[in-house]
């Protein structure tokens, strides 16, 4: 069956079968590899993508249930050249090792900062729950989501 | 392990109970419901040789509201525990729930699971479902003929259900009766903090008068197929004479006669008085 969806702010149209997740569908018909297979049961978060600005892990949404959906991916960050505010807090914070999990705990930190932009320190813990690192022991991490919503705070000042 | 290429599988995705109701009259083989697929994805994926018919009712708008209707609150089979834990009508008049709902899964988990799911997936560890039996909720659904129905969560003997055991029987949602004064709580104990599955949960309900508790409910979850009733534990809490001791007392009993031969019962035994002490410091605090 054909589905029409946005992806990345650029709307598709593309052929999925019933079976077909949206993990799948995103990363080998579309070729968004920073969307990662880890548990494939809704545990780890690496397949974390935002669908209709909500933080999903797409390895437990069927490719079919997006149709009509607005689904970004990691690769849709970064505007013009630039990284996205999450991204470079990342690097500058060190809140990267292996990498694996980076991209699915950067979309689930997208989603939260959307949705709450001066998040409490509480908040940044339970918006990154559903997301497991194995290198970094996650304070790096929740420093870097800190720092991107001082960033945002400063810039919209 | 990967699915094959189903050749027969289908899918749908109604946009209105109209076409619901076309798709569902025409009687669909091996028909399956999925709302959230945080349940039924991973079930695929186990049995990758079921050719199933997959209806989804997350887009359906009519199963996704939450309203005050004929005295009760209403709320939609695909309401997601995200949203149940942001309405503010929950909020004031299913607190329990609201409660139940932030504990569950994770931030993704909770965007995409659905009330209607927890109930309809029929896991004992749901959390959803003892806050709604303890608050009184009936669930309304309508089957393939358009029959309308309605029935009350307690007691319900999920297999023997002549309803949940026809597959063209679709929930539209939960009505919980409005109750003056009304309270609602709920405890959860997993394996760890955040995450996690209920290895035990407990829920209650009342209304106070002029201070005094009355017609409590309290009923366990994930310790039986179906939430348990704590009735004893109920009639000391109208005595207005009973003390905390007494009160943690008999919710360790219920879990001993629940599962008497049980690996679980001597943990589960005392857990429940942890959940039990939350509740009670609560309901206190409330009180006062």
């Amino acid at each position: 069956m054909k589905i029409e969806l946005t992806v990345n702010h650029v709307p598709r149209v593309v052929e999925v079968s019933p079976e077909m997740r949206l993990l799948d569908l995103l990363r080998e018909t579309l070729g968004l590899t920073s969307v990662k297979e880890g548990c494939s049961e809704g545990e780890c978060g690496a397949c974390t993508v935002l669908m209709n600005g909500k933080a999903v892990t797409s390895c437990t949404v069927l490719a079919f249930q997006a149709r009509g959906s607005d689904i970004v991916t990691l690769e849709g960050l970064a505007q013009k050249g630039e990284l996205d505010v999450l991204q470079q807090a990342f690097v500058d914070n060190d809140a990267i090792q292996c990498g694996f999990c980076t991209p699915g705990m950067i979309m689930a930190a997208k989603a939260l900062l959307l949705e709450s932009p001066s998040p409490s320190d509480e908040e940044i813990r339970r918006g990154l729950e559903g997301n497991l690192c194995r290198c970094t022991g996650y304070l790096p991490i929740f420093r870097a989501v800190r720092d991107a919503a001082e960033r945002l705070r400063n810039h919209a000042g | 392990m990967r699915r094959k290429d189903c050749e027969t599988m289908r899918a749908d995705r109604p946009s209105s109970l109209k076409e619901l109701r076309n798709i569902l009259e025409q009687r669909p083989e091996n028909l399956r419901f999925i709302a959230g697929g945080t349940d039924l994805v991973l079930h695929l994926r186990r049995f990758p040789n079921e050719d199933l018919h997959l209806v989804d009712l997350s887009s359906l708008e009519e199963l996704r509201q939450m309203e005050i209707r004929e005295k009760a609150l209403c709320i939609g089979a695909s309401v997601t525990f995200d949203e149940l834990e942001k309405s503010l009508l929950v909020r004031r008049h299913a607190s329990s729930l609201a409660r139940a709902a932030t504990q569950v899964g994770s931030p993704q988990i909770r965007n995409r699971g659905t009330l209607g799911g927890n109930f309809m997936n029929g896991s004992a560890a749901a959390d959803g479902i003892p806050p709604l039996v303890a608050l009184e909720a009936q669930a309304f659904g309508e089957d393939e003929t358009g029959k309308e129905y309605r029935f009350p969560l307690e007691g319900l003997n999920r297999s023997e259900n002549p309803l949940l055991r026809n597959p063209f029987f679709f929930l539209k949602g939960f009505r919980i009766p409005l109750k003056e004064h009304g309270y609602s709580d709920f405890a959860k104990l997993g394996s760890r903090t955040g995450v996690t599955i209920s290895k035990l949960n407990l829920a209650l309900s009342c209304s106070f008068e002029d201070g005094r508790i009355q017609n409590p409910r309290i009923f366990a979850g994930a310790l039986a197929p179906y939430p348990v009733r704590c009735s004893r534990t109920e009639t000391l809490l109208i005595s207005e004479k009973a003390e905390l001791p007494e009160f943690l007392q008999s919710l360790g009993e219920l879990v001993r006669h629940t599962i008497p031969s049980r690996d679980s019962m001597p943990y589960k035994r005392r857990a429940i008085r942890g959940l039990g002490e939350d509740l009670w410091k609560r309901l206190q605090e409330v009180r006062s």
